[in-house]
C-alpha cells in the first residue's frame, strides 16, 4: 500500500488530522520523477507553528521556482501520530507527495529556536536515518540547516552536514548546483563537503578541529586544511526589492498560529538593544520600497484570500512613512474586508491613531516592551523608552478606549538590582493610577509579563552570566508580592528552567551534541511545550556526559576567551560588541543607525542604510 | 443594499474530509475573496460573512452532497461553479448553486461506514442491535441518552473483502438525529472490540423544502 493510504487510515484516531494532509491552497505539485533534486524542508515543530514561519514560505517557493528541484515540506508529528506511525512502520513523510524522507536528496532544517534541537534529532530518527553526519553515506540525504540558531551551530555539529549562515535565498541555490554535480558523478561525500565549505555562508563543522584547555574553555578552532575558510561569513540579500518574495504563498487549510498573510517590509533593526541577537545578525537595515510592498499586498490578497495582512519587521515604526503605507494598503484592503495588523510598532500618539484606524477588528490591546523597570537599567541595555513616554502614551490610549495594556519586561539583566525589579512594580502602579485619575468606570486590564535574560551569542552581552535559578526565583517572588498590591494587574512569568536550558544551548559548544542526543534518548522532545519539558531529564543527560550545565549559563566569560561561535562572522566586529558592553557598564547609551553610524562593521556588506555612511 | 442568499451544493472526500467545521468556513471565505465575490458581512466589531452549513460535518466525514448557504452582495452566474472547482483543494468539489428563495430542512440521511476489523464483527453487531441499545453522551456534565431505534430507520452490516461496510438510514426528528460514529463507538465499547475506521461517508441526504 502506498504511504498516503496508510497515513490516511491513521488520521481518524489522531488529534488535528488536518496537520497531516497537505493539499493547501497554492501548494506546489510536481512530478518527482521529473526533477533532479528532491528537497524536504523540515520544520522541527508542529504544523501550525511551522506554517506560520515566513522563512519556510520564502524558501519553499523559491526552490520550487527551479524546474530541476521539488521542495516539499515535513513537520514534527505530534506524539499521538508518532506512536501510530511507529506501530504501522511509517517513516516521517512529506506532505506534498507522502514520500518518506529517507528517499529525499536534501533535508533542510529550519532552526528558529534552541528549544527545538531535540525535535531535529527526533525527526531524523523518525526518518530512520543515522543521526550523525559521519554515518550517513552518499545516497542518503544530505542534512543542512539554516535559521537564526545557526549563528552558534556548535551544539548540533555532529548531526548536520552543512549549516547555512545568514539569509539563505542565494546560498541555497548554490548548494543545490553543487549537489547536482555530486549526485550525478562519483564525487564522494567528503569531496562534496569540502567544496561546500568554499561557498560563502556555508559552515561545514566536520572540517574544523576544536581543542580545549583543562578548564573546559576552548583553546582553538582550526580548519582541517588551508582550503577551508578560517571564519564563515554570513550571507545577506543586499537589495530587498530585487530579491525573491513569493506572492502566491502556500496558505494552510487549518488554523495555524499566525493565520494571515505576512509581508516583510524591511529587514534588520537599527536600534541596537544590547541583549538582542536579531538586532545584530540581521544587520544592516534594508528597506523594501513602498510600491513593491503595495503590489505584493494586492497580489497576496488575490492569491491567498486571507482576511488579514500583517506587515512584519523588527521595528515597524522605523519604516519611513509607515502611516502613508498602511493607509494606502487599507484603501484596497477595506473594500475586500481584509484587516491589517502592525506588530512591533513603537507607541506614541501618531501610531495610536494609526492603530485605531488600521486594526479595526482587533480587541484594543496595547503592547509595550520597556524591558527594564528603571531608566538606569534601560540605559544599560540601550532600550530607548522613557518612563514619561510610557505614561503619556498609556494616558492617550485610555482616552481612546483601550482597556488592555500588556507590558513586557526582562528579569536578570546584567547589573540589575532589586531597585530595578521594583521599578516594574512602580510602572504598573502608576499606570493603574493614571487610569483611576481619568475617572473611567469600566474595568482595566494590565498584564505584566517577565521573561528571564538569556545571554545570546553575537550580542554585547554574550560574555555575561545568567542569573542562577535561585536568583531568578527570588526576583520573581519579589515582583509578584509587590504586584499583588496593585489592582487590576496580572502577572505572568516565564519558566526558570526553560530559560536556563535556552541559555545553555544558545551558548553551547560541541560537547553539547552528545548531551542533546542523550536527552532525546531519555525521551526529551517538544521542549518548548510546557507539558513535555522536563529539566530533570536534561540534568540526567548532562550528568551522563559529565558536563556541568552551569559552565554554559551561569559563568561570566573573559573578553578574550575563545567563544564557540567565534567561527561565525556576522560582520559586526567583536571590538564593537566589547565597546558596547563596556558602555553598558557605564549606563551610557548608543544612538541608532538612523542618527549616525556607530561603526559596527557591517558596512562592509555594502547593503541597506549603511551605504554612504 | 441588494443581498441574495445562495445555496451551494458540494461534495467532500479525502483528504479534505479532515478539515474541521470551523476551518471549512474560513476556507470558503478565502475562496470567495479569491474569486472576487462580494459577500455580505455581519456588522459590528468582528465582521464575518455568514456561511451556514446545513449540517455539521465532523472531522473525517466524507459526503456526496453537502449544502451551505451564503448571502452575496451581487448576483452570481452558474459559471461560478467552474471557477470554484479550479481553486478548491483536492477532495472538495462544487456541484451546483441556486438562489435560495425557500428554506430547507433535513428529513433523513444515509450513511456508510467502512471499518477494518476481525471476522465476527457483523454477528456481534446484529446481537448488539437486537438489544434495542441507546447512545449515551456527556457534554459539559449533561448526559443525554438517545435510543438508537428512535432515529434509525434501517441498517445493514456486510463484509466486503478486508473491510466491513455498515450502512445506516437515519431519521431526523425535530432537528435532532443520531450519529453513526456514536452508534459504532457504543458498540465497540460494549463488546470491547478494536477496529479501525477507514471511511465514514454521508451518501445521501434528503431534504424537505419549506417556505
Ligand atoms: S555599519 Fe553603521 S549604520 Fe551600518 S549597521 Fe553598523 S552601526 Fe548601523
Amino acid at each position: 500500500m502506498v504511504v498516503k493510504d496508510k497515513v490516511f487510515k491513521l488520521l481518524y484516531d489522531v488529534e488535528k488530522p488536518g496537520r497531516y494532509i497537505g493539499n493547501e491552497i497554492n501548494m506546489i505539485k510536481k512530478d518527482p520523477k521529473k526533477v533532479d533534486v528532491r528537497f524536504a524542508f523540515c520544520f522541527p515543530d508542529v504544523y501550525e507553528i511551522g506554517m506560520s514561519n515566513l522563512g519556510l514560505k520564502i524558501l519553499y517557493h523559491l526552490l520550487n521556482e527551479r524546474e530541476d528541484v521539488y521542495c516539499e515540506r515535513a513537520f514534527m508529528p505530534w506524539i499521538d501520530m508518532q506512536k501510530r506511525m511507529k506501530k504501522e512502520g511509517i517513516k516521517l513523510f512529506s506532505l506534498e507527495t507522502f514520500t518518506e524522507l529517507d528517499r529525499f536528496d536534501i533535508l533542510g532544517f529550519s532552526l528558529s529556536y534552541e528549544m527545538s534541537y531535540t525535535n531535529v534529532l527526533k525527526m531524523l530518527e523518525l526518518c530512520g536515518l543515522p543521526l550523525e553526519s559521519q554515518k550517513r553515506e552518499k545516497g542518503m540525504p544530505i542534512v543542512i540547516a539554516g535559521g537564526p540558531c545557526t549563528y552558534n551551530p556548535e551544539p548540533l555539529w555532529e548531526f548536520v552536514d552543512v549549516f547555512v549562515i545568514g539569509e539563505g535565498e542565494e546560498v541555497i541555490l548554490e548548494i543545490i548546483d553543487l549537489f547536482k554535480r555530486y549526485k550525478f558523478s562519483n564525487m564522494t561525500k567528503k569531496e562534496f563537503l569540502f567544496e561546500c565549505a568554499s561557498i560563502e555562508g556555508c559552515y561545514v563543522p566536520s572540517l574544523y578541529n576544536v581543542e580545549y584547555n583543562k578548564d573546559g574553555i576552548i583553546k582553538s578552532i582550526t580548519p582541517v586544511s588551508e582550503n577551508v575558510p578560517k571564519k564563515v561569513r554570513k550571507r545577506i540579500v543586499k537589495d530587498l526589492d530585487t530579491s525573491y518574495f513569493p506572492t502566491k504563498m502556500i496558505t494552510p487549510l487549518i488554523e495555524v498560529v499566525h493565520d494571515r498573510i505576512t509581508l516583510e517590509i524591511f529587514r534588520g533593526c537599527a536600534r541596537g538593544c544590547r541583549f538582542c541577537q536579531a538586532g545584530v545578525i540581521y544587520r544592516p537595515v534594508r528597506f523594501r520600497k513602498a510600491e513593491k510592498i503595495l503590489q505584493y499586498a494586492k497580489e497576496l490578497v488575490e492569491n491567498c484570500g486571507c482576511n488579514e495582512i500583517t506587515l512584519v519587521s523588527l521595528s515597524t515604526s522605523d519604516y519611513p512613512d509607515i502611516d502613508k503605507l498602511a493607509r494606502e494598503i487599507l484603501k484596497f484592503a477595506e473594500e475586500k474586508k481584509v484587516n491589517i495588523s502592525l506588530p512591533s510598532l513603537r507607541l506614541d500618539s501618531t501610531s495610536l491613531d494609526l492603530l485605531k484606524e488600521v486594526e479595526k477588528v482587533r480587541k484594543p490591546t496595547l503592547t509595550f516592551a520597556p524591558e527594564a523597570g528603571t531608566q538606569r537599567l534601560r540605559d544599560i541595555i540601550n532600550k530607548n523608552i522613557k518612563d514619561e513616554d510610557i505614561y503619556s502614551t498609556v494616558k492617550l490610549a485610555f482616552e481612546r478606549g483601550f482597556q488592555n495594556i500588556k507590558l513586557y519586561f526582562m528579569l536578570g539583566l546584567p547589573l540589575e538590582e532589586d531597585k530595578d525589579v521594583l521599578g516594574i512594580y512602580t510602572i504598573a502602579k502608576n499606570i493603574r493610577e493614571i487610569y483611576k485619575e481619568l475617572g473611567f468606570k469600566k474595568k482595566v486590564r494590565i498584564t505584566v509579563s517577565t521573561s528571564f535574560f538569556v545571554p545570546k551569542p553575537h550580542t554585547p552581552f554574550q560574555w555575561e552570566a545568567q542569573d542562577s535559578i535561585e536568583n531568578m526565583q527570588r526576583k520573581m517572588k519579589l515582583l509578584k508580592e509587590n504586584l499583588k498590591r496593585v489592582k487590576d494587574v496580572e502577572y505572568s512569568w516565564h519558566d526558570f528552567y526553560l530559560s536556563k536550558l535556552e541559555a545553555v544551548l544558545s551558548r553551547g559548544d560541541r560537547r553539547l551534541s552528545r548531551v542533546i542526543k542523550g536527552a532525546v534518548a531519555l525521551g526529551c522532545q517538544f521542549d518548548d511545550w510546557g507539558e513535555f519539558f522536563d529539566f530533570s531529564k536534561w540534568e540526567k543527560a548532562f550528568v551522563g556526559e559529565n558536563i556541568d550545565w552551569k559552565f554554559y549559563s551561569d559563568r561570566k566569560r573573559d573578553f578574550d576567551e575563545v567563544l564557540p561561535w567565534d567561527i561565525i562572522d556576522t560582520g559586526v566586529t567583536k571590538e564593537f560588541l566589547k565597546k558596547e558592553c563596556l558602555l553598558a557598564y557605564e549606563a551610557k547609551t548608543t544612538s541608532s543607525c538612523f542618527e549616525r553610524c556607530m561603526g559596527c562593521g557591517v558596512a562592509s556588506f555594502r547593503g541597506g542604510i549603511c551605504v554612504g555612511k | 443594499m441588494l443581498a441574495n442568499r445562495y445555496r451551494f451544493y458540494f461534495s467532500r472526500d479525502l483528504p479534505a474530509a479532515f478539515i474541521s467545521h470551523l476551518d471549512m468556513t474560513r476556507l470558503f471565505e478565502r475562496l470567495f475573496r479569491r474569486l472576487n465575490i462580494k459577500l455580505k458581512f455581519t456588522q459590528g466589531f468582528n465582521p464575518h460573512p455568514k456561511i451556514v452549513f446545513i449540517l455539521p460535518m465532523p472531522v473525517g466525514l466524507c459526503s456526496k452532497e453537502e449544502i451551505f448557504e451564503v448571502e452575496c452582495e451581487q448576483e452570481l452566474e452558474n459559471s461560478i461553479i467552474d471557477s470554484f472547482n479550479k481553486v478548491l483543494p483536492e477532495g472538495l468539489k462544487m456541484l451546483k448553486v441556486e438562489l435560495a428563495t425557500d428554506k430547507i430542512q433535513v428529513s433523513d440521511m444515509y450513511y456508510q461506514c467502512f471499518v477494518e476489523v476481525e471476522e465476527e464483527f457483523c454477528k456481534y453487531f446484529e446481537e448488539f442491535m437486537k438489544k434495542n441499545p441507546a447512545v449515551k453522551k456527556e457534554k459539559e456534565g449533561k448526559v443525554t441518552i438517545k435510543k438508537i431505534f428512535d432515529f434509525l430507520l434501517n441498517y445493514e452490516c456486510e463484509r466486503e473483502d478486508k473491510t466491513v461496510k455498515i450502512s445506516f438510514h437515519i431519521n431526523v426528528l425535530n432537528g435532532s438525529y443520531i450519529k453513526p460514529e456514536d452508534i459504532l463507538r457504543e458498540f465497540l465499547q460494549e463488546y470491547n472490540i478494536e477496529c479501525r475506521i477507514v471511511k465514514v461517508e454521508r451518501v445521501k441526504v434528503n431534504y424537505k423544502r419549506v417556505i
